[in-house]
């Protein structure tokens, strides 16, 4: 029921979805700020600075070039498991709580 | 006639929340937050491909609602509710095409991670877009995966039997 020629559209479109996942990876570079932002408001860290952020809901760690969430108050946990992140571009979003951490240039 | 159907669409709702819940054990987030495979997509392509656009688009709304009722927050209910408008209109499209299900489920898929994408952008900004490409490789590996399931269904005659 599947034609053939619908096979061969699904594996183009793979193709360049697999080639521009694939670039836009490479295209990834060091990083040296921390942009936090909580419910719309941002606030920017150095990523070569050893701290602790706190936020009302959840605890950002910057250590050693890396950034994690410690710690987050919703039932997910998705931001936790994100683990760390060190390249620009890279985030950690914690949805219910309305936070994103990022890494910028 | 009319109880027929009403008893067909309320029990295709019920499949469609029941999926929507199972996939929700799967665990994909470590490839951008709140991904899922989208099972309960197979509901609306099957509907779809009978011709059904208005049940389709009924059950694929009661789903969502049902779904961000149930399990959901807020939250995951403005992406979900965005993602299916997206993908069901895409899906419409490629539909009137002449094309199988698999190919209507693999555009589904994609479209359906461009509407979350969308939705992300409204809320967070332009960092989301971050994510775009490999939400949308998985919208299109998933969507193959369910569009074989949807080939199958649709070639089921009991399936055809009772939605005709």
């Amino acid at each position: 029921m599947v034609k053939k020629k619908e096979i061969i559209i699904f594996a183009v479109i793979l193709c360049l979805l697999t080639v521009w996942v694939g670039f836009s990876a490479l295209a990834k570079t060091e990083g040296s700020k921390v942009a936090v932002t909580v419910d719309g408001k941002t606030e920017i860290y150095s990523l070569n600075e050893n701290q602790t952020v706190k936020l009302p809901r959840n605890t950002v760690v910057i250590e050693n070039g890396e950034v994690f969430v410690k710690n987050a108050e919703c039932p997910n946990q998705i931001c936790v498991k994100t683990g760390k992140i060190s390249k620009a571009g890279e985030q950690i979003a914690c949805l219910p709580n309305k936070v994103l951490v990022e890494i910028r240039k | 006639m009319k109880a027929k159907r009403i008893t067909m669409l309320g029990v295709l709702t019920a499949i469609a929340v029941i999926l929507s819940f199972l996939e929700s054990f799967l665990d994909f987030s470590f490839l951008a937050p709140g991904v899922k495979i989208g099972l309960a997509n197979a509901v609306t392509v099957v509907l779809l491909f009978y011709g059904k656009r208005l049940d389709a688009f009924a059950v694929g709304v009661c789903r969502v609602i049902l779904s961000a009722v149930a399990f959901g927050s807020p939250v995951t209910f403005m992406y979900a509710f965005a993602g299916f408008i997206l993908s069901f209109f895409v899906m419409l499209a490629v539909g009137k095409l002449n094309v199988s299900p698999f190919l209507v489920s693999v555009a589904g898929g994609i479209f359906h991670n461009a509407g979350q994408t969308a939705a992300a952008l409204i809320l967070y900004g332009k960092a989301m877009l971050a994510y775009l490409p490999v939400l949308l490789l998985f919208g299109c590996i998933s969507g193959a995966l369910i569009g074989v399931l949807c080939a199958l269904l649709c070639k089921n005659k009991n399936i055809k039997m009772l939605l005709e």
